[in-house]
């Protein structure tokens, strides 16, 4: 699409009005302009979706988008100001984000204090909070998906893998969430889960703000089931009821469940109260994992220091704030 | 709560400024029967009004075979009906000759496709298109590898199918939820069911009905957890003792007096956050349908023809219930029941598809977000700072005083 302005005025400004300015990304079923809401003046991202062009007509991870934005506002999810069609091409309109939080993990230059990664972490689980108080699974959290705002809130986005949580006796598919960040359960191969998939990448991340680099990165599939039970210890019948009737359970290596004085050296920087936090979010059975209601009201949140107000938290040094929105290369899962 | 607002000008200020036509679609996922009654005499002429409905069960028929040998959940053929109802609210029936060519833009059958597509997507069941094209073409024995508009069957459905995909999605103004997002009806009978403490007997009398009204237009109506509650009291006021299931759970039979004492506790409102006057024209709706498709409905199958205890036939309990419940409140149609005001609403005519090629269109869900407020204040400044400069200023401001003319 090479016409720039959409130029529509109407009444009571009820209208589409924004411009496309620059193409920040191309991936297999969107383009990604950087934009303006000519009211407002207002940044915007367009992600511009080609319908009918491929096989299997409408993405279903646009409509996913779509879906599960249009129900929910909050400060800490991304909001999705319109959806238009123009050209026969469907457009979204998102909030431009121009930073995500792995962007700041990786730039070396900025220091976290223990104040920034609670306020980050803080903010994350309001976001998971109220995704999963409308049943919604985010289903692909990771730091590339915590976008931040230029007044420093941050916020969930890429609701492409969204789903509402399922009924009991349904499928879902265990080829879900980013692999680093993928809960146990996932790995292995389990049909039915719930909202804890979520909670457990949400405590891999914070690990990782803690430890500026990946906590599990695992090279593959089963890379990943080595390096996350070599750092949590091998599930067992004991601490993990029925975890030998999932399907991908089988001949694994027996590591020990690590102390706790071996995670105080891991998370050197680590309050007990954070430590806590992370083990509670991190337990390999799903239903010991903690929710987002405790998650929010542990004693971690309460400890000094207080988290950093979101205006003053860490930016990216302005030469590399690169005008990144949402990475458009979307994995298609089916 | 849905509104609509509509403007087109194209390039009629003489300026020199390209303008679009635009239009603003509010979601409005229902509406009442006289606004189906409207919206039907467009797209559905008289003549054709048998036709439409004796195709629609032959394609429901058909849906519910392909939803069934892909073993996807209810949920996914409701939706699918619900969309195929709401694809003729804004594009004219049309049937497809029998030509050697195949005139799939017309073929109701590829309409269905396109709606059991999108269903399966929105309903989180995937499946890949081509296998819902070769399970329906082969029910319907069509073959589709010979070669049609130079291309094979399967190939040109697929194409008008995607095409089809995209006028539907505006046909539901992108709004996924379906204006609820409560569960589907036939899962919610059971649930409410469940909670109510009602026995399995009557539960199932609930579901075989839910799964009766699901080929209506009721769903473009009252949303799913209305519905659900209506069949419930239906139900609980029928009392079904003699019920052919082939499971039949050997509980004690329950009493009418507890099944009365269960009615009289439920609270429309207060639990099941239910409007009343929506429940009503529901239980209205469900018992006109069987007074008078009683023969055709799947309840009736399942019944014995005639009722134990009274002597007479399933009807006229449908009859008698329907008596009782005639002064019931249902919802005031005085803001649609006359031709003049529902010709002023923009919402009830065909939608031109041209609109987003040419202009553009935008959908919302509705309109109480406060980012409007944004986009007023902004457009308030703007008419002053144009009254202070231009001379478009006094058609500007007017404009954002009175919208439409």
């Amino acid at each position: 699409m090479t016409s720039t302005i959409t130029n529509v005025q109407v009444a009571n400004s009820t209208c589409s009005n924004y411009s496309k300015d620059r193409k920040v990304g191309e991936g297999t079923y969107a383009v990604v302009y950087l934009g303006k809401q000519l009211s407002t003046d207002r940044r915007t991202a367009i992600k511009e979706i080609k319908t009918g062009l491929f096989k299997d007509g409408l993405d279903m991870s646009a409509l996913r988008e779509v879906k599960y934005l249009q129900e929910m506002k909050h400060e800490n999810v991304i909001e999705l100001i319109d959806v238009f069609s123009a050209s026969n091409s469907l457009n979204l309109v998102l909030e431009y984000l121009p930073c995500d939080l792995e962007m700041l993990i990786k730039e070396q230059s900025i220091i976290f204090k223990p104040s920034d990664i609670k306020s980050w972490i803080l903010m994350t689980l309001r976001g998971v909070h109220h995704c999963h108080r409308n049943f919604i699974l985010h289903r692909d959290l990771k730091p590339n998906n915590l976008l931040i705002s230029p007044s420093g809130q941050l916020k969930l986005a890429d609701f492409g893998l969204a789903r509402s949580l399922g009924n009991p006796g349904e499928d879902l598919t265990s080829n879900v969430v980013t692999r680093w960040y993928r809960a146990p359960e996932l790995l292995f191969g389990a049909r039915h889960y719930t909202e804890a998939i979520d909670i457990w990448a949400v405590g891999i991340i914070f690990a990782e703000l803690m430890l500026r680099t990946p906590y599990l990165p695992g090279k593959d599939d089963v890379d990943q089931l080595d390096v996350t039970f070599r750092a949590l210890g091998t599930p067992t019948e004991q601490n993990w009821p029925n975890v030998s009737s999932l399907p991908l359970y089988n001949s694994l290596r027996v590591y020990p469940p690590p102390s706790r004085q071996e995670l105080r050296n891991r998370f050197s920087a680590a309050t007990e109260k954070a430590l806590d936090l992370i083990i509670q979010m991190t337990q390999l059975d799903p239903n010991m994992r903690c929710a987002s209601t405790e998650a929010l009201l542990h004693d971690y949140f309460l400890e000094m220091p207080r988290a950093t107000d979101p205006s003053e938290l860490p930016q990216m040094p302005s030469k590399k704030k690169s005008e990144k929105n949402e990475p458009p290369q979307k994995k298609v899962k089916v | 709560m849905s509104e609509l607002r509509r403007d087109e000008k194209e390039g009629e200020n003489g300026n020199s400024q390209r303008t679009f036509p635009s239009i603003v679609q509010v979601a409005r996922p229902f509406f009442t029967s006289a606004e189906l009654k409207h919206l039907h005499s467009f797209t559905i002429p008289d003549h054709k009004k048998l036709s439409y409905n004796q195709r629609k069960h032959q394609i429901y028929h058909f849906v519910f075979n392909i939803v069934r040998v892909l073993k996807f959940p209810l949920r996914v053929l409701a939706t699918t009906m619900n969309y195929y109802q709401r694809y003729y609210l804004f594009n004219s029936f049309e049937e497809a000759s029998d030509g050697e060519e195949p005139d799939f833009e017309k073929d109701p059958y590829t309409v269905a496709l396109a709606c059991l597509f999108l269903a399966f997507k929105n309903e989180d069941c995937i499946k890949k298109l081509k296998d819902i094209q070769s399970v329906g073409n082969k029910m319907r024995e069509v073959d589709d590898k010979v070669k049609v508009h130079n291309m094979s069957y399967a190939d040109a459905q697929r194409k008008v199918i995607m095409h089809m995909e995209f006028k539907l999605l505006q046909v539901i103004k992108f709004d996924f939820k379906n204006g609820s997002n409560v569960q589907s009806v036939d899962q919610l009978v059971v649930k409410i069911g469940k909670k109510l403490g009602i026995d399995y007997k009557t539960t199932m009398f609930c579901w075989l009905i839910s799964f009766d009204i699901m080929s209506t237009p009721l769903c473009l109506v009252i949303p799913p957890h209305c519905i659900a509650l209506a069949i419930i009291i239906v139900s609980l006021n029928l009392k079904p003792k003699d019920l052919n299931t082939k499971y039949n759970k050997a509980d004690a039979p329950t009493s009418p007096e507890y099944l009365n004492s269960i009615l009289e506790k439920i609270d429309c409102y207060e639990d099941f956050r239910c409007p009343e006057t929506l429940v009503n024209e529901g239980i209205l709706y469900i018992l006109d349908y069987y007074v008078h498709q009683m023969s055709f409905s799947i309840l009736n199958e399942f019944m014995p023809a005639v009722d134990a205890e009274t002597g007479k036939e399933q009807i006229f309990k449908f009859m008698e219930l329907k008596s009782r419940f005639n002064d019931l409140k249902v919802l005031s149609q005085k803001s649609c029941n006359n031709y003049s005001i529902l010709n002023q609403d923009e919402y009830l005519k065909i939608w031109d598809y041209n609109i987003g090629s040419k202009g553009c269109s935008r959908f919302i869900l509705g309109i109480k977000r406060r980012r409007f407020n944004l986009e007023l204040d902004a457009v308030e400044k703007g008419a002053i700072e144009d009254e202070n400069g231009s001379d478009n200023a006094e058609e500007d401001s007017s404009r954002v005083v009175s919208p439409s003319t």
